[in-house]
Protein backbone atom coordinates (compact mmCIF):
# COMPACT_ATOMS: atom_id res chain seq x y z
CA UNK A 1 0.00 0.00 0.00
CA UNK A 2 2.38 2.35 1.07
CA UNK A 3 4.81 1.34 -1.80
CA UNK A 4 2.07 2.24 -4.16
CA UNK A 5 1.18 5.67 -2.71
CA UNK A 6 4.60 7.12 -2.67
CA UNK A 7 5.49 7.35 -6.03
CA UNK A 8 1.74 9.06 -6.34
CA UNK A 9 2.87 11.47 -3.24
CA UNK A 10 6.07 12.26 -5.35
CA UNK A 11 4.67 12.62 -8.51
CA UNK A 12 2.09 15.44 -6.49
CA UNK A 13 5.23 17.05 -5.07
CA UNK A 14 6.97 17.56 -8.16
CA UNK A 15 3.85 19.40 -10.26
CA UNK A 16 3.34 21.27 -7.22
CA UNK A 17 7.28 22.27 -7.37
CA UNK A 18 6.57 22.76 -10.98
CA UNK A 19 3.68 25.08 -10.29
CA UNK A 20 5.60 27.20 -8.05
CA UNK A 21 8.52 27.35 -9.92
CA UNK A 22 6.11 28.72 -12.72
CA UNK A 23 4.71 31.10 -10.39
CA UNK A 24 8.44 31.84 -8.93
CA UNK A 25 9.50 32.90 -12.39
CA UNK A 26 6.50 35.04 -13.24
CA UNK A 27 6.69 36.70 -10.29
CA UNK A 28 10.46 37.71 -10.63
CA UNK A 29 10.26 39.02 -14.05
CA UNK A 30 7.15 40.78 -13.41
CA UNK A 31 8.50 42.81 -10.63
CA UNK A 32 12.34 43.27 -12.13
CA UNK A 33 11.27 43.96 -15.71
CA UNK A 34 8.01 44.76 -16.11
CA UNK A 35 7.25 47.25 -12.79
CA UNK A 36 7.29 50.61 -13.66
CA UNK A 37 9.26 53.08 -11.58
CA UNK A 38 5.49 54.35 -9.93
CA UNK A 39 5.10 50.88 -8.89
CA UNK A 40 2.33 49.97 -11.51
CA UNK A 41 2.74 47.17 -13.23
CA UNK A 42 3.33 46.42 -17.12
CA UNK A 43 2.42 44.08 -19.52
CA UNK A 44 3.54 40.57 -17.10
CA UNK A 45 1.41 41.90 -13.86
CA UNK A 46 2.64 39.08 -10.88
CA UNK A 47 0.44 36.85 -10.57
CA UNK A 48 -1.03 37.38 -7.17
CA UNK A 49 -2.00 40.76 -8.54
CA UNK A 50 -3.86 39.00 -11.54
CA UNK A 51 -5.71 36.37 -9.24
CA UNK A 52 -6.75 39.32 -6.73
CA UNK A 53 -8.37 41.46 -9.82
CA UNK A 54 -9.94 38.00 -11.20
CA UNK A 55 -11.45 37.37 -7.85
CA UNK A 56 -12.53 40.81 -7.91
CA UNK A 57 -13.97 40.79 -11.52
CA UNK A 58 -16.50 37.71 -10.49
CA UNK A 59 -17.95 39.89 -8.30
CA UNK A 60 -18.46 42.35 -10.90
CA UNK A 61 -22.09 41.55 -12.66
CA UNK A 62 -20.78 42.91 -15.68
CA UNK A 63 -17.63 40.42 -16.46
CA UNK A 64 -20.77 37.51 -15.58
CA UNK A 65 -22.93 39.07 -18.21
CA UNK A 66 -19.72 38.91 -20.33
CA UNK A 67 -18.59 35.26 -19.49
CA UNK A 68 -22.79 34.33 -20.27
CA UNK A 69 -22.89 35.92 -23.41
CA UNK A 70 -19.74 34.21 -24.79
CA UNK A 71 -20.84 31.18 -23.38
CA UNK A 72 -23.61 31.02 -25.29
CA UNK A 73 -22.42 31.61 -28.22
CA UNK A 74 -19.93 28.77 -27.92
CA UNK A 75 -22.52 26.77 -26.53
CA UNK A 76 -25.01 27.08 -29.99
CA UNK A 77 -21.97 26.77 -32.27
CA UNK A 78 -20.96 23.53 -30.07
CA UNK A 79 -24.38 22.44 -30.67
CA UNK A 80 -23.99 22.94 -34.42
CA UNK A 81 -20.60 21.75 -34.88
CA UNK A 82 -21.81 18.15 -33.25
CA UNK A 83 -24.82 17.94 -34.61
CA UNK A 84 -23.28 18.43 -38.23
CA UNK A 85 -20.06 16.10 -37.38
CA UNK A 86 -22.85 13.17 -36.38
CA UNK A 87 -24.78 13.51 -39.44
CA UNK A 88 -21.46 13.62 -41.32
CA UNK A 89 -20.43 10.41 -39.33
CA UNK A 90 -23.44 8.84 -40.37
CA UNK A 91 -23.52 9.46 -43.98
CA UNK A 92 -19.61 8.16 -44.55
CA UNK A 93 -21.08 5.00 -43.03
CA UNK A 94 -23.80 4.70 -45.46
CA UNK A 95 -21.35 6.03 -48.17
CA UNK A 96 -18.31 4.99 -47.47
CA UNK A 97 -16.46 6.73 -50.95
CA UNK A 98 -17.25 9.88 -48.95
CA UNK A 99 -14.69 9.50 -46.07
CA UNK A 100 -11.87 11.64 -47.87
CA UNK A 101 -14.20 14.47 -48.30
CA UNK A 102 -15.62 14.40 -45.06
CA UNK A 103 -12.42 14.64 -43.39
CA UNK A 104 -11.08 17.33 -45.82
CA UNK A 105 -14.08 19.59 -44.74
CA UNK A 106 -12.46 18.81 -41.36
CA UNK A 107 -9.52 19.81 -42.03
CA UNK A 108 -10.66 22.81 -44.04
CA UNK A 109 -12.58 24.33 -40.93
CA UNK A 110 -9.23 23.44 -38.58
CA UNK A 111 -6.92 25.35 -41.14
CA UNK A 112 -9.35 28.39 -42.41
CA UNK A 113 -7.58 31.35 -40.65
CA UNK A 114 -9.69 33.59 -38.23
CA UNK A 115 -8.92 36.62 -39.69
CA UNK A 116 -10.38 35.53 -43.35
CA UNK A 117 -13.46 33.86 -42.15
CA UNK A 118 -14.62 36.73 -39.84
CA UNK A 119 -14.86 39.83 -42.07
CA UNK A 120 -17.11 38.03 -44.30
CA UNK A 121 -19.19 36.60 -41.60
CA UNK A 122 -19.63 40.35 -40.17
CA UNK A 123 -20.56 41.34 -43.48
CA UNK A 124 -23.05 39.34 -44.33
CA UNK A 125 -24.85 39.48 -40.93
CA UNK A 126 -26.43 42.00 -39.47
CA UNK A 127 -24.68 44.36 -37.31
CA UNK A 128 -24.66 43.68 -33.48
CA UNK A 129 -25.24 39.64 -34.52
CA UNK A 130 -23.07 37.20 -32.80
CA UNK A 131 -23.14 35.31 -35.58
CA UNK A 132 -18.86 35.59 -35.80
CA UNK A 133 -18.82 34.29 -32.38
CA UNK A 134 -20.71 31.05 -33.64
CA UNK A 135 -18.91 30.88 -36.55
CA UNK A 136 -15.58 30.45 -34.98
CA UNK A 137 -16.80 28.39 -32.09
CA UNK A 138 -18.09 25.56 -34.75
CA UNK A 139 -14.82 25.88 -36.84
CA UNK A 140 -12.52 25.52 -33.80
CA UNK A 141 -14.84 22.16 -32.89
CA UNK A 142 -15.81 20.70 -36.07
CA UNK A 143 -12.61 18.77 -37.02
CA UNK A 144 -11.85 17.18 -33.39
CA UNK A 145 -16.17 16.16 -33.51
CA UNK A 146 -15.54 14.65 -37.14
CA UNK A 147 -12.35 12.92 -36.25
CA UNK A 148 -14.16 11.67 -32.93
CA UNK A 149 -17.53 10.69 -34.66
CA UNK A 150 -15.66 8.19 -37.43
CA UNK A 151 -13.27 7.10 -35.03
CA UNK A 152 -16.44 6.25 -32.86
CA UNK A 153 -19.12 4.74 -35.57
CA UNK A 154 -15.56 2.43 -36.92
CA UNK A 155 -15.05 1.46 -33.37
CA UNK A 156 -17.77 -1.31 -33.45
CA UNK A 157 -16.36 -4.65 -34.04
CA UNK A 158 -16.34 -6.43 -36.94
CA UNK A 159 -18.26 -9.17 -35.49
CA UNK A 160 -21.24 -6.85 -34.48
CA UNK A 161 -21.82 -5.22 -37.04
CA UNK A 162 -21.88 -8.97 -38.91
CA UNK A 163 -24.54 -10.21 -36.49
CA UNK A 164 -26.72 -7.35 -37.50
CA UNK A 165 -26.47 -8.27 -41.76
CA UNK A 166 -26.84 -11.65 -40.68
CA UNK A 167 -30.10 -11.27 -39.54
CA UNK A 168 -31.25 -9.33 -42.23
CA UNK A 169 -30.33 -5.61 -40.92
CA UNK A 170 -29.04 -2.86 -43.44
CA UNK A 171 -26.33 -0.54 -42.69
CA UNK A 172 -28.67 2.04 -41.17
CA UNK A 173 -29.87 -0.68 -38.90
CA UNK A 174 -26.01 -1.43 -37.69
CA UNK A 175 -25.48 2.42 -37.53
CA UNK A 176 -28.67 2.91 -35.42
CA UNK A 177 -28.01 -0.61 -32.78
CA UNK A 178 -24.47 -0.98 -33.14
CA UNK A 179 -22.18 1.62 -34.26
CA UNK A 180 -24.13 4.89 -32.24
CA UNK A 181 -23.58 3.18 -28.56
CA UNK A 182 -19.73 2.05 -30.11
CA UNK A 183 -19.22 5.49 -31.00
CA UNK A 184 -20.00 6.89 -27.48
CA UNK A 185 -16.54 6.97 -26.02
CA UNK A 186 -14.47 8.73 -28.42
CA UNK A 187 -17.78 11.05 -29.40
CA UNK A 188 -17.33 11.96 -25.61
CA UNK A 189 -13.77 12.69 -25.25
CA UNK A 190 -14.20 14.93 -29.13
CA UNK A 191 -16.86 16.38 -26.88
CA UNK A 192 -14.40 17.21 -24.05
CA UNK A 193 -11.59 18.68 -26.48
CA UNK A 194 -14.36 20.89 -27.77
CA UNK A 195 -15.85 22.45 -25.05
CA UNK A 196 -12.45 25.06 -24.25
CA UNK A 197 -12.32 25.41 -28.02
CA UNK A 198 -15.73 26.68 -28.08
CA UNK A 199 -15.40 28.80 -25.62
CA UNK A 200 -12.28 30.45 -27.21
CA UNK A 201 -13.51 30.02 -30.52
CA UNK A 202 -16.56 32.24 -29.37
CA UNK A 203 -13.83 35.13 -27.60
CA UNK A 204 -11.86 34.84 -30.18
CA UNK A 205 -15.00 35.97 -32.33
CA UNK A 206 -15.68 38.96 -30.35
CA UNK A 207 -12.40 40.86 -31.47
CA UNK A 208 -14.39 41.17 -35.16
CA UNK A 209 -17.59 41.71 -34.20
CA UNK A 210 -19.47 44.75 -35.22
CA UNK A 211 -22.47 46.28 -32.63
CA UNK A 212 -21.18 43.74 -29.90
CA UNK A 213 -20.24 44.80 -26.77
CA UNK A 214 -20.78 42.10 -24.40
CA UNK A 215 -18.03 39.39 -23.85
CA UNK A 216 -15.12 38.59 -22.79
CA UNK A 217 -13.33 38.87 -26.13
CA UNK A 218 -14.82 42.84 -26.08
CA UNK A 219 -13.38 43.17 -22.37
CA UNK A 220 -10.12 41.78 -23.32
CA UNK A 221 -9.80 44.52 -26.23
CA UNK A 222 -11.23 46.96 -24.37
CA UNK A 223 -8.44 46.68 -21.54
CA UNK A 224 -6.07 46.76 -24.17
CA UNK A 225 -7.41 49.89 -25.48
CA UNK A 226 -6.57 51.65 -22.13
CA UNK A 227 -3.49 49.82 -21.35
CA UNK A 228 -5.03 48.21 -18.07
CA UNK A 229 -2.30 44.86 -18.13
CA UNK A 230 -3.90 43.54 -15.04
CA UNK A 231 -6.95 43.35 -15.96
CA UNK A 232 -6.09 41.78 -19.58
CA UNK A 233 -4.49 39.06 -17.88
CA UNK A 234 -7.58 38.59 -15.37
CA UNK A 235 -9.41 38.14 -18.43
CA UNK A 236 -7.31 35.56 -19.84
CA UNK A 237 -7.25 33.52 -16.52
CA UNK A 238 -11.10 33.86 -16.04
CA UNK A 239 -11.45 32.66 -19.95
CA UNK A 240 -8.79 29.83 -19.05
CA UNK A 241 -10.92 28.83 -16.27
CA UNK A 242 -14.16 28.68 -17.62
CA UNK A 243 -13.19 26.61 -20.62
CA UNK A 244 -11.58 24.23 -18.25
CA UNK A 245 -14.89 24.16 -16.78
CA UNK A 246 -16.50 23.07 -19.75
CA UNK A 247 -14.12 20.57 -20.21
CA UNK A 248 -14.68 19.24 -16.81
CA UNK A 249 -18.65 19.52 -17.17
CA UNK A 250 -18.87 17.05 -20.40
CA UNK A 251 -16.86 14.84 -18.50
CA UNK A 252 -18.71 14.79 -15.59
CA UNK A 253 -22.28 14.66 -17.70
CA UNK A 254 -20.07 11.89 -19.63
CA UNK A 255 -19.42 9.89 -16.50
CA UNK A 256 -22.32 10.17 -14.43
CA UNK A 257 -24.66 9.20 -18.50
CA UNK A 258 -22.46 6.83 -19.63
CA UNK A 259 -20.00 5.55 -16.80
CA UNK A 260 -18.18 2.87 -18.88
CA UNK A 261 -16.54 5.84 -20.67
CA UNK A 262 -15.08 7.17 -17.73
CA UNK A 263 -11.56 5.47 -17.52
CA UNK A 264 -10.74 6.20 -21.63
CA UNK A 265 -10.73 9.01 -23.85
CA UNK A 266 -9.19 11.43 -22.04
CA UNK A 267 -5.93 11.72 -23.17
CA UNK A 268 -2.95 9.21 -24.07
CA UNK B 1 5.09 6.07 -65.13
CA UNK B 2 2.71 3.73 -65.20
CA UNK B 3 -0.01 4.81 -62.52
CA UNK B 4 -2.87 1.86 -62.68
CA UNK B 5 -1.25 -0.72 -60.87
CA UNK B 6 1.73 0.79 -59.11
CA UNK B 7 1.80 1.07 -55.27
CA UNK B 8 -1.59 -0.43 -54.88
CA UNK B 9 -1.12 -1.26 -50.77
CA UNK B 10 -2.23 -4.83 -51.99
CA UNK B 11 1.21 -5.80 -53.82
CA UNK B 12 4.13 -7.08 -52.76
CA UNK B 13 6.23 -5.09 -55.07
CA UNK B 14 9.79 -4.34 -53.60
CA UNK B 15 10.27 -1.21 -52.00
CA UNK B 16 12.45 0.29 -54.47
CA UNK B 17 10.32 -0.14 -57.18
CA UNK B 18 7.16 1.02 -55.29
CA UNK B 19 9.14 4.50 -54.54
CA UNK B 20 9.01 5.10 -58.12
CA UNK B 21 5.89 5.36 -58.76
CA UNK B 22 2.68 7.07 -57.49
CA UNK B 23 0.98 5.32 -55.09
CA UNK B 24 -2.73 4.70 -55.91
CA UNK B 25 -3.51 5.96 -52.15
CA UNK B 26 -2.14 9.11 -53.12
CA UNK B 27 -4.16 9.86 -56.42
CA UNK B 28 -7.51 8.98 -54.64
CA UNK B 29 -6.23 11.95 -51.89
CA UNK B 30 -5.70 14.31 -54.29
CA UNK B 31 -8.74 13.42 -56.15
CA UNK B 32 -10.82 13.65 -52.85
CA UNK B 33 -9.03 16.92 -52.25
CA UNK B 34 -10.36 18.31 -55.54
CA UNK B 35 -13.52 17.03 -55.05
CA UNK B 36 -13.81 19.12 -51.98
CA UNK B 37 -12.21 22.22 -53.15
CA UNK B 38 -14.74 21.83 -55.85
CA UNK B 39 -17.84 21.68 -53.40
CA UNK B 40 -16.74 23.94 -50.93
CA UNK B 41 -16.60 26.45 -54.37
CA UNK B 42 -19.79 25.57 -55.13
CA UNK B 43 -21.72 25.92 -52.17
CA UNK B 44 -20.05 29.29 -51.98
CA UNK B 45 -21.29 30.21 -55.37
CA UNK B 46 -24.69 28.96 -54.47
CA UNK B 47 -25.24 30.59 -50.91
CA UNK B 48 -24.21 34.12 -52.46
CA UNK B 49 -26.79 33.59 -55.60
CA UNK B 50 -29.34 32.75 -53.94
CA UNK B 51 -29.53 34.42 -50.93
CA UNK B 52 -31.20 38.07 -50.89
CA UNK B 53 -27.46 39.80 -49.84
CA UNK B 54 -26.42 42.59 -52.41
CA UNK B 55 -24.23 41.85 -54.89
CA UNK B 56 -22.44 44.96 -54.08
CA UNK B 57 -21.57 43.52 -50.78
CA UNK B 58 -21.16 39.52 -51.82
CA UNK B 59 -18.83 38.51 -53.78
CA UNK B 60 -18.49 34.78 -55.67
CA UNK B 61 -15.64 32.66 -57.01
CA UNK B 62 -16.42 33.99 -59.99
CA UNK B 63 -15.97 37.73 -59.05
CA UNK B 64 -12.82 36.69 -57.37
CA UNK B 65 -11.56 34.75 -60.69
CA UNK B 66 -12.50 38.11 -62.62
CA UNK B 67 -10.51 40.41 -60.36
CA UNK B 68 -7.73 38.09 -60.14
CA UNK B 69 -7.56 37.40 -64.34
CA UNK B 70 -9.95 39.40 -66.18
CA UNK B 71 -8.71 43.00 -67.39
CA UNK B 72 -10.88 45.61 -66.51
CA UNK B 73 -13.25 43.91 -63.77
CA UNK B 74 -11.88 46.13 -61.06
CA UNK B 75 -9.46 49.37 -60.16
CA UNK B 76 -6.09 48.79 -61.16
CA UNK B 77 -7.54 48.34 -65.10
CA UNK B 78 -4.75 45.64 -65.52
CA UNK B 79 -5.33 42.38 -63.79
CA UNK B 80 -1.93 41.63 -63.82
CA UNK B 81 -1.43 44.95 -61.89
CA UNK B 82 -3.87 44.06 -59.22
CA UNK B 83 -1.85 40.68 -58.91
CA UNK B 84 1.29 42.29 -58.33
CA UNK B 85 -0.06 44.22 -55.51
CA UNK B 86 -1.09 41.48 -53.60
CA UNK B 87 2.47 40.01 -53.73
CA UNK B 88 4.34 41.79 -51.20
CA UNK B 89 1.18 41.73 -48.60
CA UNK B 90 1.00 37.68 -49.67
CA UNK B 91 5.10 37.82 -48.71
CA UNK B 92 4.45 39.88 -45.62
CA UNK B 93 2.22 36.82 -43.75
CA UNK B 94 3.94 34.19 -45.49
CA UNK B 95 7.29 35.80 -43.53
CA UNK B 96 5.56 36.09 -40.40
CA UNK B 97 4.01 32.58 -40.55
CA UNK B 98 7.52 30.96 -41.63
CA UNK B 99 9.63 32.43 -38.84
CA UNK B 100 6.57 32.07 -36.52
CA UNK B 101 6.84 27.95 -37.67
CA UNK B 102 10.53 27.80 -37.13
CA UNK B 103 10.36 29.28 -33.61
CA UNK B 104 7.70 26.99 -32.32
CA UNK B 105 8.85 23.56 -33.94
CA UNK B 106 12.10 24.36 -32.59
CA UNK B 107 11.10 25.36 -29.05
CA UNK B 108 8.75 22.50 -28.89
CA UNK B 109 11.28 20.08 -29.94
CA UNK B 110 13.82 20.86 -27.42
CA UNK B 111 10.64 21.27 -24.75
CA UNK B 112 10.01 17.50 -26.03
CA UNK B 113 13.20 16.16 -25.67
CA UNK B 114 14.07 17.87 -22.07
CA UNK B 115 10.75 16.20 -21.18
CA UNK B 116 11.42 12.74 -22.51
CA UNK B 117 14.96 13.15 -21.16
CA UNK B 118 14.52 14.19 -17.88
CA UNK B 119 11.63 12.07 -15.60
CA UNK B 120 11.79 14.94 -13.20
CA UNK B 121 11.30 17.74 -15.58
CA UNK B 122 8.06 15.63 -16.65
CA UNK B 123 6.64 15.10 -13.41
CA UNK B 124 7.14 18.90 -12.25
CA UNK B 125 5.63 20.54 -15.80
CA UNK B 126 3.74 17.72 -18.05
CA UNK B 127 0.74 18.43 -16.06
CA UNK B 128 1.00 22.36 -17.09
CA UNK B 129 1.55 20.99 -20.58
CA UNK B 130 -1.35 18.44 -20.54
CA UNK B 131 -3.86 21.28 -19.56
CA UNK B 132 -2.47 24.28 -21.98
CA UNK B 133 -2.39 22.54 -24.87
CA UNK B 134 -6.17 22.25 -24.91
CA UNK B 135 -6.49 26.29 -24.31
CA UNK B 136 -6.16 27.93 -28.01
CA UNK B 137 -3.88 30.47 -26.69
CA UNK B 138 -5.10 32.15 -30.37
CA UNK B 139 -7.66 33.97 -28.08
CA UNK B 140 -4.71 35.63 -25.55
CA UNK B 141 -3.28 37.86 -29.02
CA UNK B 142 -4.16 40.43 -27.21
CA UNK B 143 -2.07 39.72 -24.30
CA UNK B 144 0.95 38.45 -25.85
CA UNK B 145 0.63 41.87 -28.01
CA UNK B 146 0.59 43.45 -24.94
CA UNK B 147 3.96 41.54 -23.90
CA UNK B 148 5.80 41.81 -26.75
CA UNK B 149 4.37 44.81 -28.52
CA UNK B 150 4.27 45.43 -32.10
CA UNK B 151 7.33 44.77 -34.24
CA UNK B 152 9.20 43.05 -37.29
CA UNK B 153 8.58 40.12 -34.87
CA UNK B 154 5.57 40.08 -32.69
CA UNK B 155 2.88 38.42 -35.40
CA UNK B 156 5.44 35.16 -35.35
CA UNK B 157 5.71 35.26 -31.93
CA UNK B 158 2.16 35.13 -31.82
CA UNK B 159 2.10 32.27 -34.10
CA UNK B 160 5.08 30.51 -32.47
CA UNK B 161 3.41 30.79 -28.66
CA UNK B 162 0.00 29.46 -30.27
CA UNK B 163 1.21 26.22 -31.89
CA UNK B 164 4.19 25.39 -29.50
CA UNK B 165 2.10 23.36 -26.60
CA UNK B 166 0.18 21.04 -29.15
CA UNK B 167 3.40 20.33 -31.06
CA UNK B 168 5.99 19.74 -28.44
CA UNK B 169 2.87 17.52 -26.97
CA UNK B 170 3.08 15.74 -30.08
CA UNK B 171 6.69 15.78 -30.12
CA UNK B 172 6.60 13.94 -26.62
CA UNK B 173 4.24 11.09 -27.44
CA UNK B 174 5.77 10.20 -30.50
CA UNK B 175 9.58 10.18 -28.58
CA UNK B 176 7.89 7.62 -26.25
CA UNK B 177 6.71 5.94 -28.77
CA UNK B 178 9.61 3.78 -29.43
CA UNK B 179 8.88 -0.21 -28.57
CA UNK B 180 10.32 -1.25 -25.32
CA UNK B 181 12.87 -4.14 -27.18
CA UNK B 182 14.21 -1.43 -29.70
CA UNK B 183 15.43 0.34 -26.59
CA UNK B 184 16.76 -2.62 -25.10
CA UNK B 185 18.89 -3.35 -27.75
CA UNK B 186 20.14 -0.35 -28.04
CA UNK B 187 21.13 -0.58 -24.09
CA UNK B 188 22.28 -3.89 -24.77
CA UNK B 189 24.94 -3.17 -27.39
CA UNK B 190 25.90 -0.57 -25.03
CA UNK B 191 24.59 2.89 -26.54
CA UNK B 192 23.99 5.72 -24.09
CA UNK B 193 20.86 7.78 -23.59
CA UNK B 194 22.18 10.06 -26.48
CA UNK B 195 22.55 7.43 -29.17
CA UNK B 196 19.05 6.37 -28.28
CA UNK B 197 17.78 9.47 -28.51
CA UNK B 198 19.27 10.21 -32.26
CA UNK B 199 18.92 6.62 -33.64
CA UNK B 200 15.72 5.48 -32.19
CA UNK B 201 13.51 7.91 -30.87
CA UNK B 202 14.11 10.85 -32.99
CA UNK B 203 13.37 8.92 -36.00
CA UNK B 204 10.18 7.14 -34.22
CA UNK B 205 8.69 10.54 -33.19
CA UNK B 206 8.46 11.54 -37.20
CA UNK B 207 5.56 10.20 -38.15
CA UNK B 208 3.69 12.52 -34.59
CA UNK B 209 6.51 15.36 -35.64
CA UNK B 210 4.31 15.65 -39.30
CA UNK B 211 0.68 14.61 -37.64
CA UNK B 212 1.24 17.92 -35.31
CA UNK B 213 2.64 20.22 -38.34
CA UNK B 214 -0.03 19.40 -40.63
CA UNK B 215 -2.17 21.67 -37.81
CA UNK B 216 0.80 23.86 -36.45
CA UNK B 217 1.58 25.18 -40.19
CA UNK B 218 -2.34 26.39 -41.19
CA UNK B 219 -2.19 27.54 -37.55
CA UNK B 220 1.06 29.92 -37.78
CA UNK B 221 -1.24 31.73 -40.61
CA UNK B 222 -4.29 31.73 -38.76
CA UNK B 223 -2.83 33.50 -35.95
CA UNK B 224 -0.07 36.09 -37.88
CA UNK B 225 -3.02 36.93 -39.88
CA UNK B 226 -5.11 37.66 -36.67
CA UNK B 227 -2.19 39.74 -35.28
CA UNK B 228 -2.28 41.45 -38.58
CA UNK B 229 -5.70 42.29 -38.58
CA UNK B 230 -5.87 43.42 -35.23
CA UNK B 231 -2.71 45.28 -34.66
CA UNK B 232 -0.63 46.36 -37.56
CA UNK B 233 -1.01 47.66 -40.84
CA UNK B 234 0.65 44.94 -43.13
CA UNK B 235 0.47 41.41 -44.25
CA UNK B 236 -2.80 39.31 -45.24
CA UNK B 237 -4.51 40.34 -41.94
CA UNK B 238 -4.23 44.38 -42.18
CA UNK B 239 -5.40 44.30 -45.72
CA UNK B 240 -8.51 41.79 -44.70
CA UNK B 241 -9.44 44.82 -42.87
CA UNK B 242 -8.73 48.33 -44.57
CA UNK B 243 -10.14 46.58 -47.75
CA UNK B 244 -13.37 46.24 -45.92
CA UNK B 245 -13.58 49.83 -44.05
CA UNK B 246 -13.03 51.22 -47.88
CA UNK B 247 -15.89 49.03 -48.87
CA UNK B 248 -13.32 47.51 -51.39
CA UNK B 249 -15.13 44.22 -51.29
CA UNK B 250 -14.16 42.91 -54.73
CA UNK B 251 -9.99 43.14 -52.88
CA UNK B 252 -11.79 41.62 -49.52
CA UNK B 253 -12.89 38.71 -51.07
CA UNK B 254 -10.02 37.88 -53.26
CA UNK B 255 -7.91 38.12 -50.08
CA UNK B 256 -10.28 35.72 -47.94
CA UNK B 257 -9.69 33.14 -50.37
CA UNK B 258 -6.03 34.35 -50.54
CA UNK B 259 -5.72 33.76 -47.17
CA UNK B 260 -7.47 30.38 -46.59
CA UNK B 261 -5.62 29.01 -49.69
CA UNK B 262 -2.54 29.92 -47.84
CA UNK B 263 -3.40 28.04 -44.87
CA UNK B 264 -4.20 25.03 -46.80
CA UNK B 265 -1.26 25.53 -49.21
CA UNK B 266 0.50 25.22 -45.54
CA UNK B 267 -1.24 21.94 -44.73
CA UNK B 268 -0.93 20.54 -48.11
CA UNK B 269 3.20 21.28 -48.25
CA UNK B 270 3.24 19.46 -44.20
CA UNK B 271 1.80 16.29 -45.99
CA UNK B 272 3.48 16.40 -48.87
CA UNK B 273 6.62 16.48 -46.91
CA UNK B 274 5.24 14.11 -44.50
CA UNK B 275 4.80 12.09 -47.77
CA UNK B 276 8.13 11.89 -48.75
CA UNK B 277 10.03 11.49 -45.58
CA UNK B 278 7.76 8.78 -44.03
CA UNK B 279 7.24 7.41 -47.53
CA UNK B 280 10.74 5.61 -47.30
CA UNK B 281 10.93 4.67 -43.99
CA UNK B 282 7.77 3.45 -42.64
CA UNK B 283 4.99 1.16 -43.93
CA UNK B 284 2.55 3.78 -45.71
CA UNK B 285 0.43 4.84 -43.20
CA UNK B 286 -1.47 7.82 -42.72
CA UNK B 287 -1.08 9.88 -39.79
CA UNK B 288 -3.93 11.88 -38.73
CA UNK B 289 -3.67 15.59 -38.03
CA UNK B 290 -3.70 16.32 -34.21
CA UNK B 291 -7.02 15.55 -32.82
CA UNK B 292 -6.74 18.15 -30.08
CA UNK B 293 -4.48 21.59 -30.10
CA UNK B 294 -6.73 22.92 -33.44
CA UNK B 295 -5.56 27.06 -32.43
CA UNK B 296 -7.55 28.35 -35.76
Amino acid sequence: MRALRRPRARATALAVTGVALILGGWQIVAVTAFTRANGSFGAIPPPGEVARRAVQDLADPGYWSGLSATASSALIGYAIAALAALILGVVVMLLPWLDDVVNNIGVIAACAPVAAISPIVVLLSPTGSRAVSITLAVLAVEFPMIVGVLLGLRAATSSQVDLVYAYGGSEWTAIRTVRIIAAVPSVIAALKIGAPAAFLGAMTGEFFAVGVDTGVGRLLLSQQYVGDYVGMWAIALLATLVSALGYAGVALVARLSAPWTSMTGGRR
Amino acid sequence: MDIDDGGSEMTDLPRKVRSVRIPRRAIISFLSAAATLILVLLLWQVIITTSTISTYQAKTPIDVWRYLFVDGAAKPVSAADRRADLVPIIAVTVFHAAVGLIFGVTAATVGAIVLSLSSTARAMFLPIALVLQTVPLIAMAPVIFAVFGSGVLTAAIVAAIVTFFPLMMNIRAGLSSASPETIELVHAYGGGRRRLLWHVQLPAALPSLFAGLKIAAPATVSAATLYEFLFSFEGLGANLLTSKSYSNYPLLWTLVAVTVALALAAYALAALVERLVLSHRYPPTRTHPSRRGGAS
